[in-house]
């Protein structure tokens, strides 16, 4: 027979103060009580979503940054002026691209095409 | 919370698909920019800078400029319908063949068109010329009518035709002259589009030239004026500035639709923007190879636009449409500057005929003019004939000719052969 002493014996559970008790008890009433998020903004919530949705911002910016940079700067004209401040009368005229079908017959239909 | 975790994993799904496609596109994006600064670098070192800013030209006082009367006089011609197929007919055909039906219509013609012809006639021998064209708007920058300026021109020549067939040489000496100086101030500007368009005025000049100089009774001093006329002997500048205009011109506007529009657009839609700055490299590359054969002589038909690039890929395919397009623009300056160069030749010729009596044996060497065909690359073909007259041209075939320029059969005879009357 074994006769040796429980070394546990006289040892119980610690308990919680009593008002801690009923501190959660109380949280949890009211936790249960709100409305749960709809599922728009859990996802709205989401970090992962939002941490995708930022990269993909940025990575729009910088598409946007890119290309605008290629964006040609305006030139200023010359400001020289005949003696006499007159010149020729301006023409209401037409770009080359949309002057290349009707001078297709003339200069061939590939060549209007690389003109500046 | 299944829904939650399905929409979730479904939204993150498509966001990396996105940002792959986005981090895609601005890798290409960053790739042509580096590309395009890096060939543009390139061009301005080995050919010349590629900006439009060079190109805009200083204005010139307006009684000096050929263009005060040159554009109203082009925009002020009528035409009723049917008049340009028989204009344009005319000019292909010498006076001899004409009929009495056609000298009636054109009369008519030229009557409608006193004032245009007045007007245009007041430029004869004005040499400085600036038809302001906005360069620094590259490809969206507005150019004169360029129709309106064939129209004229073709109307010049049949004219001037009509008149030398009548007997009226001043006329047609002075519609040569009217010729040259409309020819001269489309060839000066930094446009390729205006360049073909001057060759082609310059063409139907030669063409004048060339019935004037052939017809018997040619006096010293109406060769003089003929010869002043003609455009200054050489092309190569305006066709090398006409390329650089180009190429700085497309790069500066490489996002707009039109330039993808003129390379035919190889992309999907979308794709186009992103990959712009390489089509821009590509067509700075083509003009970069193009300046490297200028002048060429042509030796062969051209043969179909890049037929050998239709299966290649989109960089095979551009550098082909503007390789192709610089190339027959270049191959048509040198077909011209060889046909101005046997108008030169052939004036002196009879300048020594009325001088000497009679025709040298062997061309004369001419100062200005290459003793070689800038077409053929070989020597011209001169022949004295037994009853005196003398026959120059151009080894050039019109199979040849005809592939260089639309419709540039017709006017082989009238370019590249000279027969020079004898004396009488």
């Amino acid at each position: 027979m074994n006769d040796v002493r429980d070394p546990w014996a006289g040892l119980n559970p610690v308990r919680p103060p009593a008002a801690l008790r009923a501190r959660v008890l109380l949280a949890a009433r009211e936790a249960a009580a709100r409305p749960l998020p709809g599922l728009f903004e859990a996802l709205y919530r989401d970090r992962v979503l939002r941490a995708c949705a930022a990269g993909l911002a940025a990575l729009a910016i910088a598409n946007a940054l890119v290309a605008s940079g290629a964006t040609p700067a305006p030139i200023a004209r010359p400001t020289a002026f005949a003696a006499d401040d007159a010149h020729p009368p301006g023409e209401s005229g037409l770009t080359a691209t949309e002057q290349s079908d009707d001078l297709a017959p003339v200069l061939g239909d590939a060549i209007p095409r690389s003109r500046g | 919370m299944t829904r939650f975790r399905v929409l979730k994993t479904l939204l993150v799904t498509i966001a990396i698909v996105c940002g792959l496609g986005l981090l895609a596109a601005l890798a290409i994006r960053i790739y042509g920019a580096h590309r395009l600064a890096e060939v543009s670098k390139r061009y301005e070192r080995e050919v010349g800078p590629l900006s439009l800013e060079g190109f805009v030209r200083p204005r010139i006082a307006v009684e000096k400029n050929a263009v005060t009367w040159q554009r109203p006089g082009a925009l002020a011609a009528v035409f009723f319908p049917r008049d340009m197929d028989v204009v344009g007919r005319l000019t292909t055909k010498r006076f001899t063949e004409w009929t009495a039906e056609d000298t009636a219509q054109l009369e008519a013609i030229l009557e409608r068109n006193t004032p245009s012809l007045t007007l245009l006639d007041r430029s004869r021998g004005m040499r400085e010329a600036n038809w302001e064209i906005p360069y620094e708007q590259g490809t969206t920058a507005k150019i004169p009518n360029l129709m309106a300026a064939i129209n004229a021109a073709k109307m010049l020549n049949a004219r001037g035709r009509l008149a030398l067939g009548r007997g009226d040489r001043e006329t047609a000496l002075a519609s040569g002259e009217t010729l040259g100086a409309l020819a001269r101030s489309h060839e000066a500007e930094s446009s390729l589009i205006m360049l073909l368009i001057g060759l082609a005025i310059e063409k139907l000049q030669l063409a004048l030239v060339n019935d004037f100089v052939s017809a018997p009774g040619a006096t010293p001093a109406e060769l003089d004026r003929l010869e002043a006329s003609l455009c200054d002997a050489d092309l190569k500048g305006p066709v090398r500035s006409a390329i650089r205009g180009a190429a700085a011109a497309n790069v500066r506007d490489v996002h707009a639709e039109a330039i993808l529009d003129a390379v035919h657009n190889p992309f999907p839609l979308g794709l186009s923007s992103v990959l712009a700055d390489l089509v821009a490299a590509e067509m700075i590359e083509a003009s970069r190879d193009a300046e490297k054969d200028v002048f060429e002589p042509v030796k062969a038909p051209l043969v179909e636009a890049g037929s050998e690039n239709s299966g290649g890929g989109w960089r095979a395919r551009v550098r082909a449409v503007i390789g192709q397009n610089l190339a027959t623009a270049s191959a048509r300056s040198t077909a011209i500057a060889s046909a101005r160069e046997l108008a030169h030749i052939a004036i002196a010729l009879r300048r020594e005929s009325l001088a000497s009596g009679r025709y040298p044996e062997n061309l004369p060497a001419i100062a200005g003019i290459p003793a070689i065909d800038p077409l053929t690359g070989g020597p011209r073909a001169y022949v004295v004939k037994g009853d005196g007259s003398a026959a120059l041209r151009s080894t050039t075939t019109a199979e040849i000719y005809g592939s260089i320029s639309p419709g540039g059969k017709v006017f082989y005879d009238s370019l590249f052969t000279w027969m020079l009357p004898a004396r009488r």
